[in-house]
């Protein structure tokens, strides 16, 4: 009996965020159906038009659509990939250290940017890589020409890469040095018995022991990968690098606020949505299988 | 942070579903309004009950209060225009959002999306079209024809007609328009006349004198600190187009493409009568080979794409040669004199043709339109406050002109739009060059114009020394003087949005700015322009430019 009440509780405790859920997350899909019309915000969505599929036709016939998508694939995959690689590095070399003071303070120094906002960060990277930029003014120093990094296609996209990686690999690490907190000292100490020197210890035993972090974490961010960052790229990018860095997120703005197409902005951001959604279906099931963790 | 622009839009479409009950509602109560403006709700001129508006409130940060702005104590909503308004005609004002000025334009697109417009609004052409078209405001016809008062309807005749015919739809005036200073779309060329003496150069006239100022500029350390940090032309900021027939727009390079009679941005009658529009016209290609030469020269600022805000270099200094409209000083050139009292900045017209003309381009004589919210009660109210504010600015109002400081900004009128002869900075200039020469007497001023003969006259004798008047001389006065030289002067045919514009513009512009960009930073080869061209017509351009030419035959 009194387990029973006791249940009653708990499912009290799960209103305010079915709430917030509700109106943050499950009513604004509503507003999805403004895809399908000719939306006319004076109309309202009661009463604009019905198109059907066409907007989501006049998406993939926009000559801007492939090149969009695209640029998102490859940005995010860039970025997802930089960001494990380089987390993964540091946390195993932090992990390597054994001054705890001096440990925690590098822990704490790079995952600083982190919580700076794009807005700020871009503001500086432009000063930094523009022509007269610190960045070029080493690039001189070994004699070549000053370089265009932000105007430059071919650049760009790496400028991107590079400074979210320089922001984040920081706090990416975490997770990682918690894996490798939880690698029972026991076996490095046979390990070190046996003769093994540093290298093979992180070989045999680190790398090993944190492969389902590696993992899981590798496949829950498939379901981000039509995410690549509006704000940064919101804030860095400029008309002349819109062919290797105009986004998904990027475009609907422009089209959507900017330019007042409502519901094309909606078909494209629901398209978006829809992939996401078989994506995140996806990484779950692998999620499952190699680190067996499940969401849902 | 992720999917921000979906959750914006997310907003814009909750609060429509809300504000389709609201919609209406409102449109219920209209049938009361109509026809019966009657005569006893205006009594001696004034309302005979008081009227409450709700408008779009801006407030600029940056302002600073006094300077030049409002008197202790005064403040956007409490003001002498506002006191005077609510004395004169019982109309008092409230506001219905607030906003900063930069996101003015979002903060309405969301009103208009979610039908939650104040009573009151200024709005753009588009926008204007949009509203009229989904039965949102209301017809000003009647209204209009039984209270404009003789001066307003002078203001329009100034414009041939043009006016009030963008703001009529199907007979009917459903707006009151402003009327555009023409001057503001002139891009004039703003030099630093000491650092030309300095150099000793003259002062500039055809393209090639400009890339010698610049090249100069550059190289001959003109403000003299032993480093070269000094720039040719700054050229737009990043948020802005590199060249557009929009007025107030500085920084762009429209000049020099106008030197081969090319006017991107613009529709523009060819050779043939047809209307075409200029970006895509061969002319354009010239330009933007000049334009490409000179960034590759260094003339033109080589990082202006990446710029937030190029008004930076000349507020300190570091550059000393911009293409801007008649009004900087009273803009950014008072901050570049505060900080260099020695900087005497000089606008002049530049670069002529080979030919020896100068030719600019020259827009629609209305862009903003004031419109009245469908079912608003007192449409007179909103009549009677146009005639005021119109009488005040053309100098008609004796007891206004008595009452009211003209050294507090006329932003501070609660309605605010331009609305006065189309050519007021060269009337203003003629008109008080006219006192300074002798041939009349400074009481024959009305007010405004009184002012920029005053502070012209303390410049005189400090020169530079306060700044706001050297600003009020220098743009009336100097500026007026300048454009009222002869030039050839290019309209821009059509204004508006067509319906396939509504779907394909964003594409084409996005691929003009683009190709533009390119072109001129030397990315792309100038055989570029072809393909663009080419592409631009595919694209839809074919078929927006037939959409222009019947709408504009209308």
């Amino acid at each position: 009996m009194r387990e029973r009440s006791n249940i009653k509780h708990y499912w009290m405790m799960l209103i305010p965020g079915l709430f917030l859920l509700f109106v943050f997350n499950t009513y604004p899909l509503f507003g999805s159906i403004i895809a399908f019309q000719n939306y006319n915000p004076f109309k309202g969505m009661l009463h604009s038009k019905w198109v059907g599929l066409e907007n989501f036709e006049f998406m993939f016939r926009l000559p801007d659509s492939r090149q969009i998508l695209w640029n998102t694939v490859y940005i995010a995959c860039l970025k997802i990939i930089a960001g494990i690689v380089f987390s993964l590095t540091f946390a195993i070399l932090l992990n390597e250290l054994r001054l705890r003071f001096f440990k925690r303070s590098i822990q704490t120094l790079v995952y600083i940017p982190h919580f700076l906002s794009w807005v700020i960060l871009s503001g500086i990277l432009i000063d930094l890589f523009s022509l007269e930029g610190m960045a070029n003014k080493v690039v001189q120093w070994f004699g070549f020409q000053p370089i265009q990094f932000l105007g430059s296609n071919r650049l760009f996209p790496f400028l991107l890469v590079g400074s979210d990686v320089w922001k984040e690999f920081g706090f990416g690490a975490i997770v990682y040095l918690a894996a490798l907190a939880g690698i029972n000292p026991g076996l490095y100490e046979a390990a070190a018995i046996d003769g093994a020197n540093r290298f093979q210890r992180i070989r045999y035993i680190t790398l090993p022991g944190i492969v389902p972090t590696i993992v899981l974490l590798v496949t829950l961010s498939l379901g981000n990968i039509l995410n690549a960052g509006f704000d940064q790229i919101f804030n860095m990018y400029n008309p002349v690098v819109y062919e290797s860095s105009d986004i998904i997120d990027t475009y609907v703005y422009r089209a959507g606020l900017v330019s007042q197409q409502y519901s094309l902005a909606t078909a494209v951001g629901l398209m978006k949505s829809l992939i996401s959604f078989f994506l995140i279906v996806i990484s779950n099931m692998l999620a499952k299988k190699f680190a067996n963790y499940r969401i849902f | 942070m992720r999917k921000a622009a979906l959750l914006m839009l997310s907003i814009i479409i909750a609060s429509s579903m809300a504000a389709c009950e609201s919609g209406t509602k409102s449109a219920g109560g209209n049938a009361a309004a109509d026809g019966t403006a009657g005569n006893d709700t205006i009594v001696d001129g004034k309302m005979k009950d008081e009227v409450v508006i709700s408008i779009p409130k801006v407030v600029d940060p940056n302002a600073k209060q006094g300077a030049g702005n409002l008197p202790p104590g005064d403040s956007d909503d409490n003001n002498q225009f506002t006191r005077y308004v609510k004395e004169k005609l019982n109309i008092s004002f409230k506001a219905a959002f607030t906003t900063a000025p930069e996101a003015y334009d979002q903060k309405l697109s969301l009103a208009m999306a979610s039908n939650e417009l104040p009573d009151v609004t200024v709005v753009a052409e588009d926008d204007f079209k949009k509203l009229v078209e989904n039965g949102q405001v209301e017809d000003l016809t009647a209204v209009y024809n039984k209270y404009a008062s003789p001066t307003l309807k002078k203001i329009y005749d100034s414009t041939n007609g043009r006016s009030l015919k963008q703001a009529t739809v199907d007979g009917k005036l459903m707006a009151i328009p402003n009327v555009n200073t023409m001057a503001d779309f002139t891009n004039m060329l703003w030099v630093r006349k000491d650092w030309l003496d300095k150099l000793g150069l003259k002062e500039p006239r055809t393209l090639d004198d400009i890339i010698t100022v610049a090249k100069a500029f550059i190289e001959k350390d003109p403000d003299g600190n032993g480093q070269a940090d000094t720039m040719g032309l700054p050229g737009p900021s990043k948020n802005s187009p590199l060249v557009t027939n929009d007025k107030n727009h500085y920084f762009g390079f429209e000049q020099i493409f106008a030197l081969d009679h090319a006017f991107p941005g613009m529709w523009v009658k060819n050779d043939k009568g047809e209307i075409e529009y200029g970006s895509i016209q061969p002319q354009a290609k010239k330009g933007l080979e000049l334009l490409q030469k000179m960034y590759k020269d260094g003339v033109i600022d080589n990082q202006f794409v990446f710029r937030d805000d190029p008004s930076q270099f000349v507020k300190s200094g570091k550059a000393g040669m911009f293409f801007g409209p008649w009004w900087m000083p009273l803009g950014m050139l008072q901050d570049a004199v505060k900080n260099d009292p020695k900087a005497e900045w000089i606008s002049i017209l530049a670069p002529f043709g080979a030919d020896g003309t100068y030719t600019t381009n020259r827009g629609s004589a209305s862009g903003d339109f004031v419109v009245l919210k469908k079912g608003f009660q007192h449409p007179e109210a909103l009549i009677l406050y146009m005639n005021l504010y119109g009488a005040n600015l053309v100098g008609e109002d004796p007891e206004g002109a008595q009452k009211l400081d003209p050294n507090v900004d006329l932003g501070y009128w609660p309605i605010r739009m331009t609305l006065e002869y189309g050519d007021k900075v060269e009337r203003t200039s003629i008109e008080v060059q006219g006192v300074i020469d002798g041939k009349n007497k400074p009481e024959s001023l009305d007010p405004v114009k009184k002012s920029i003969y005053d502070a012209y006259m303390r410049d005189q004798k400090n020169p530079r020394k306060v700044v706001p008047d050297w600003a009020l001389a220098s743009s009336w006065l100097a500026s007026g003087k300048v454009l009222s030289q002869p030039m050839n002067i290019m309209n821009n045919e059509f204004t508006g949005t067509t319906e396939s514009m509504i779907q394909k513009w964003a594409t084409l512009s996005k691929l003009e700015n683009e190709t533009y960009l390119k072109i001129v930073m030397g990315q792309l080869d100038i055989g570029a322009f072809d393909d663009f061209v080419k592409k631009w017509t595919e694209l839809g351009g074919e078929q927006v430019t037939q959409e222009v030419r019947e709408l504009a035959g209308k």
